[in-house]
């Protein structure tokens, strides 16, 4: 997750550097709360020696500016009032222009617009705005930024800036997103934008959203209303912690052919004190709630579970997560569940099945993640901790008898660094599954299957992928027929800021600090080069950014057969004011 | 606040002040505020341009409609529609919790759905991979795997989807788990297909009618909607730690309170109401209360009014009470009755937030807490839940809950253990203490260990006289515990009573030379006298018995080394 070391900045009372919104002017927060006041007592903000964050607050406060005249054109006073004099831009693109038109009709013009090119001086500089502007012809535009790195010192100041752009008429919608590289000149009055280098600008149109959210028509009221719409938070408020109803909110869904007539169901995980509710898609389409009458209605914590054939008879049985237990219970028929065994696991997040052994029988792999949010434990060292709780590879011996074989098999080499997520593929081809676990405090594994014998190969095959892993999945995205791998991390524009300053880790060597700032980059692609190694090509592929990620997966969304992602991202919003 | 460790050993940083450091975030995610909140999800469209090394992704997620800015978790691919294209149930921490968003791409056969069926494989074919032959130019392949968990805390079903764009199908094969390629030849477009191993042949499966989900109306975001007051009942009634309250005629009083074992009750059941005479709630509340008072009697239920207004404030306070004609004992919550009720909602509810006027707190007459009503409740509420205190352990788990279900794990007698490091993580030692001394069986421990208990756990409560007390009885009866020594020597420390203290350290020090505290305490008293060769010979010992201990005391002693020098 975040990379502990920024939170010195984090707990300042500072305004959010991280981000500036057009329209929302910067202001500070409120008081910390009294919790954290108290134990952060004494500590100066600052004193962590990350100076430059307070650069990055100006900077940011400067990008407002230029914002709010992206967003509302109109005055280009203020916005001067942050340029040198002769600020130069170059052009925000060139014949090269990426516009990505979605559905039929509207295609927006590539190539150049009128007064986006190149420019000396205020005057060009606020005509390539306005050109910009222009182009997006949307009666609502919102502009934001996220300052990414703060390089040089006060005399000249280079920040790589990632922007984003959002804007809808009734048309058409837009979007846009861009990278560039602002320097900084001092002056008097603060810091001035001498030089915006743009490195990449991608425009998207479609005349209306592909996706529309339908779940008050796909599940019935009661159970959406009055049960999957509230969030943890109201949960927290009339649920007794003890139970488990932590704020966290990891609960996950499973999606199987419950009762075999060919239309998919639903099984979700709930926290301690609300049940897990499977939900059985009538011929109709519409949903049956028979959690209680299934026997499935688990009211202990239930983080993870899998609806997966574990007794060869066709139906998917169940194993879900249930406290610090696993419980394996048989599909009877037409989705009703018996209890028939459970194995003792503590904190057990992600699971995924295969036939490990080939015996033909489906084995289960359990993730384990100690929360240091709830005081279970602290990870030592932070990038490469080892002191989570071991994951399990249990091994199916019938009649839903699973036994421990982590060790046996060669799974135990590195396997206590807070898991959060594993997915299987056979990526070398060689007819056996393969694992690749993400792990939030450490180098990811990539247990490469030799003939039944596991070998952790994350190293010499280049997907160690330092970083806060939090999801993985496999595609295959280049086409070649070799599948790629995407891992979803923890990105943190603070963190990354912070973690290539001089005063971060000073005793570290330098391949630690490096790994330190590894940490907080953001998500990965890495290219499968037919089961040799792999190449990590996020960069030019454009899919790091991730924000707080957690399972991001492939899917298609136009049909056309080359693998696209969804990333679901963001760790804690609460209705007070404030952000880490 | 500090940086990690380096290494496993807590080396080249400090490891408490890193482990303060996760208690600190674990605080503020619980006290309603954000960390990377806000965050919108990302959707990438793969445009392509592999083959010559330019291979990208567009940043799609506004113009898809994806780019909401909740809590994601997981999220799961699917055509739940069967029409050919794949929707997203998308998972959150946030409100909704839930989420299906259909994908409106129009009606086309730009896709195969093919589902397995293993015979000598898992009869899910789980592991299997699945290859579609494409009639192009290039004859290109592409791959899907049958996978059963990937992305996070997410299975997706058994249908595998490819998307075709204009080409039609050469031939689909698959590779089966533990088993061989096998062809299933070309296959048409734009339709579901089962393929059993060994067969040969596919099989065509025919959607059944699905309601349209695209063409329906469209359904407004919801939102978290604030709550006004809310009623939390515990799951496992636990014993309330002892207040200290001020009865207006200023006398100070205690009731409640965790013993040995147990809990101290009143032997009624007691609702406790904090208030304040400038907040309209709260009056309106007493009012209610007021319009209750025969009911409450009838059932035995206490009412005890806590004020949380200045003392100088009485008349106000007296002129709401006579008023409102609200029944009970009126009195007014001392700072460490509040900070005690505070600590309670704040475990219980997992969020350290001061509670609001009104609140109140409903006592078993053994005791125990049973529920906690943040903001206004209605007497009727309250009368309804006497129904709980009876209740046996494992109905009375269920029975404070919203919804029904079915536990696996039994319900414990008590969770004692579990609020004492929830105190602990809060921060309330003292508290943590009562805790602690509630898990202590008196059968068991003896009077002599009852009694330091006691102790030890005033002295964390500050009530230093009560400490002393207890502990001066625990060393009548076990003068041979050293414990009870240094203890009673760390609460004369405390009051200013350096001889006694340094002379009670001493004998805890003589029998047992190890007390890593008693050293520490009696370097401290040496720091305070200027002895610098006593601190030095504490010093030299405490290095020996923990170096965190010895560096706070070379720390105390050059502080005043370097005020005085």
């Amino acid at each position: 997750m975040l990379l502990y070391s920024l939170l010195l900045v984090s707990l300042s009372p500072l305004p959010s550097q991280d981000e500036v919104r057009d329209r929302v002017p910067l202001r500070p927060e409120e008081d910390l709360s009294r919790a954290v006041q108290e134990s952060a007592g004494g500590l100066s903000p600052l004193s962590g020696g990350w100076t430059r964050e307070d650069l990055a607050a100006e900077v940011s406060h400067a990008l407002h500016f230029m914002g709010a005249f992206l967003a509302e054109g109109g005055d280009s006073g203020p916005l001067r009032d942050v340029l040198a004099p002769g600020v130069a831009i170059t052009p925000w693109f060139s014949d090269e222009l990426q516009v990505v038109v979605l559905g039929a009709g509207s295609s927006p013009e590539g190539g150049t617009a009128p007064g986006s090119g190149p420019g000396v001086g205020m005057d060009a500089f606020v005509l390539s705005l306005e050109g910009l502007r222009r182009r997006w012809s949307a009666q609502e535009v919102d502009v934001h930024f996220k300052v990414l790195g703060v390089e040089g010192g006060a005399e000249r100041l280079t920040t790589p800036v990632r922007m984003e752009v959002r804007g809808g008429s009734e048309a058409s919608l837009v979007g846009a997103t861009a990278s560039f590289v602002c320097s900084w000149a001092p002056s008097d009055r603060g810091l001035r934008l001498d030089r915006l280098q743009v490195d990449e600008y991608v425009e998207t149109a479609s005349p209306r959203a592909l996706f529309v959210d339908r779940t008050a028509l796909a599940l019935p009221g009661d159970i959406f209303a009055g049960q999957l719409e509230p969030g943890i938070d109201t949960w927290r408020e009339q649920i007794d912690a003890y139970l488990g109803v932590g704020v966290l909110g990891h609960h996950g869904l499973c999606i199987a052919d419950v009762n075999q007539d060919g239309l998919e169901d639903l099984y979700l995980c709930q926290p301690g004190g609300l049940p897990n509710r499977l939900l059985l898609r009538e011929p109709g389409g519409t949903f049956r709630d028979i959690s209680a009458r299934a026997g499935v209605d688990i009211l202990d914590p239930s983080s993870g579970a899998l609806l997966v054939d574990l007794d060869g008879d066709g139906d998917p049985d169940l194993v879900a997560v249930a406290g610090d237990e696993l419980v394996f219970m048989e599909n009877r028929g037409e989705g009703l569940y018996r209890a028939r065994s459970r194995f003792s696991a503590l904190s057990v997040t992600s699971l995924t099945a295969v036939d490990v052994d080939m015996d033909g029988d489906l084995d289960v792999y359990a993730c384990a993640y100690l929360s240091p949010y709830d005081g279970q434990a602290v990870p030592l060292p932070y990038h490469e901790a080892e002191n989570g709780q071991r994951n399990l590879m249990l091994v199916n011996e019938g009649k839903f008898t699973f036994v421990d074989r982590t060790e046996a098999l060669g799974l135990g080499a590195g396997n206590s660094a807070f898991s959060f997520a594993a997915a299987w593929e056979d990526y070398d081809i060689d007819g056996d599954p393969d694992l690749y676990v993400a792990n939030d405090f450490g180098s990811n594994n990539l247990y490469r299957n030799d003939g039944g014998q596991f070998k952790d190969v994350a190293k010499a095959l280049g997907v160690e992928d330092v970083g806060a892993g939090m999801g993985v999945d496999w595609a295959d995205v280049d086409g070649d027929g070799w599948m790629d791998l995407y891992v979803s991390n923890m990105f943190s524009s603070a963190g990354r800021r912070v973690s290539f300053q001089e005063g971060f880790q000073p005793g570290a060597s330098p391949v630690e600090r490096a790994r330190f700032q590894r940490h907080a980059r953001g998500n990965s692609l890495f290219l499968n080069r037919a089961g040799q190694g792999f190449e990590d090509v996020t960069e030019q592929a454009g899919v790091g950014v991730g924000r707080w990620a957690w399972g991001g997966v492939f899917l298609e969304y136009d049909n056309d057969g080359r693998p696209d992602l969804f990333v679901p991202n963001g760790f804690v919003t609460g209705p007070g004011p404030g952000d880490l | 606040m500090s940086q990690s460790p380096l290494d496993g050993d807590g080396e080249g940083g400090s490891a408490a002040a890193y482990g303060a450091g996760w208690q600190n975030l674990s605080r503020w995610i619980r006290s309603g505020r954000s960390w990377s909140g806000h965050e919108r999800h990302g959707a990438f469209q793969n445009l392509g341009g592999w083959a010559d090394g330019r291979g990208k992704f567009a940043d799609v997620s506004f113009v898809h409609g994806l780019d909401m800015d909740q809590d994601g978790r997981s999220a799961v691919p699917v055509d739940w529609d069967m029409d050919g294209d794949q929707d997203l149930w998308i998972l959150s921490r946030n409100a909704p919790r839930v989420r299906l968003m259909v994908n409106q791409s129009p009606a086309a056969d730009n896709f195969l759905a093919l589902r397995l069926h293993g015979v000598r494989a898992n009869r899910e074919a789980i592991g299997a991979r699945v290859e579609v032959v494409l009639a192009d130019a290039n004859r290109s392949v592409q791959v899907r795997t049958r996978r059963a968990g990937s992305g996070y805390l997410a299975q997706s079903g058994p249908w595998l989807h490819f998307g075709l764009g204009g080409a039609k199908v050469a031939e689909v094969r698959v590779l089966w788990p533990g088993g061989e390629w096998e062809s299933f030849g070309a296959l048409g477009r734009g339709q579901f297909w089962q393929l059993r191993e060994g067969s040969g042949a596919a099989r065509p499966w025919t959607r059944p009618s699905l309601p349209n989900l695209e063409d329906a109306r469209s359904v407004p975001p919801p939102q978290e909607a604030p709550q006004s007051g809310s009623r939390l009942p515990l799951a496992i009634p636990t014993p309330m730690p002892r207040l200290q309250v001020v009865g207006l005629d200023g006398e100070l009083g205690e009731f409640l309170g965790v013993t040995p074992g147990g809990a101290k009750g009143t032997g009624r059941p007691v609702l406790i109401t904090l208030w304040s005479h400038t907040c309209a709630p709260c009056v309106q509340e007493l009012t209610d209360l007021g319009a209750s008072g025969s009911v409450f009697d009838q059932v035995g239920l206490k009412s005890v009014l806590l004020s949380v207004d200045p003392t100088d404030e009485i008349d106000s306070v007296r002129k709401v009470l006579e008023r409102t004609g609200a029944p009970g004992q009126p009195g007014w919550a001392t700072h460490a009755c509040m900070e005690a009720l505070d600590a309670m909602a704040s475990v219980a509810g997992s969020r350290p937030e001061p509670l609001p006027v009104p609140s109140s707190f409903l006592i078993d007459p053994g005791g125990r807490l049973q529920v906690i009503y943040r903001g206004r409740v209605h007497p009727k509420t309250v009368l309804q839940d006497l129904a709980l205190i009876p209740l046996e352990s494992q109905l009375r788990r269920l029975a404070a809950l919203p919804f029904q279900g079915r536990f696996l794990a039994p319900a414990p007698e008590d969770n004692l253990a579990w609020w004492e490091g929830a105190m602990r993580r809060l921060g309330k030692e003292g508290l943590a203490a009562e805790f602690a001394l509630g898990q202590l069986d008196a059968e068991v421990v003896g009077e002599a260990q009852l009694h330091l208990g006691f102790g030890v756990a005033r002295l964390q409560q500050g009530q230093l006289g009560e400490a002393l007390e207890h502990l001066r009885k625990a060393s009548a009866l076990n003068p041979q515990d050293p414990l009870v020594w240094v203890e009673m020597g760390i609460v004369h420390a405390r009051m200013g009573q350096d001889v006694e203290a340094e002379e009670a350290l001493l004998s805890g020090i003589r029998m047992d030379p190890g007390s890593g505290r008693a050293h520490f305490e009696l370097g401290r008293i040496l720091v305070g006298r200027g002895d610098e060769p006593g601190v030095e010979s504490q010093l030299r010992r405490l290095r020996a018995i923990s170096s965190e201990l010895a560096d706070s005391l070379a720390l105390l002693w050059k502080q005043r080394s370097d005020r005085s020098p």
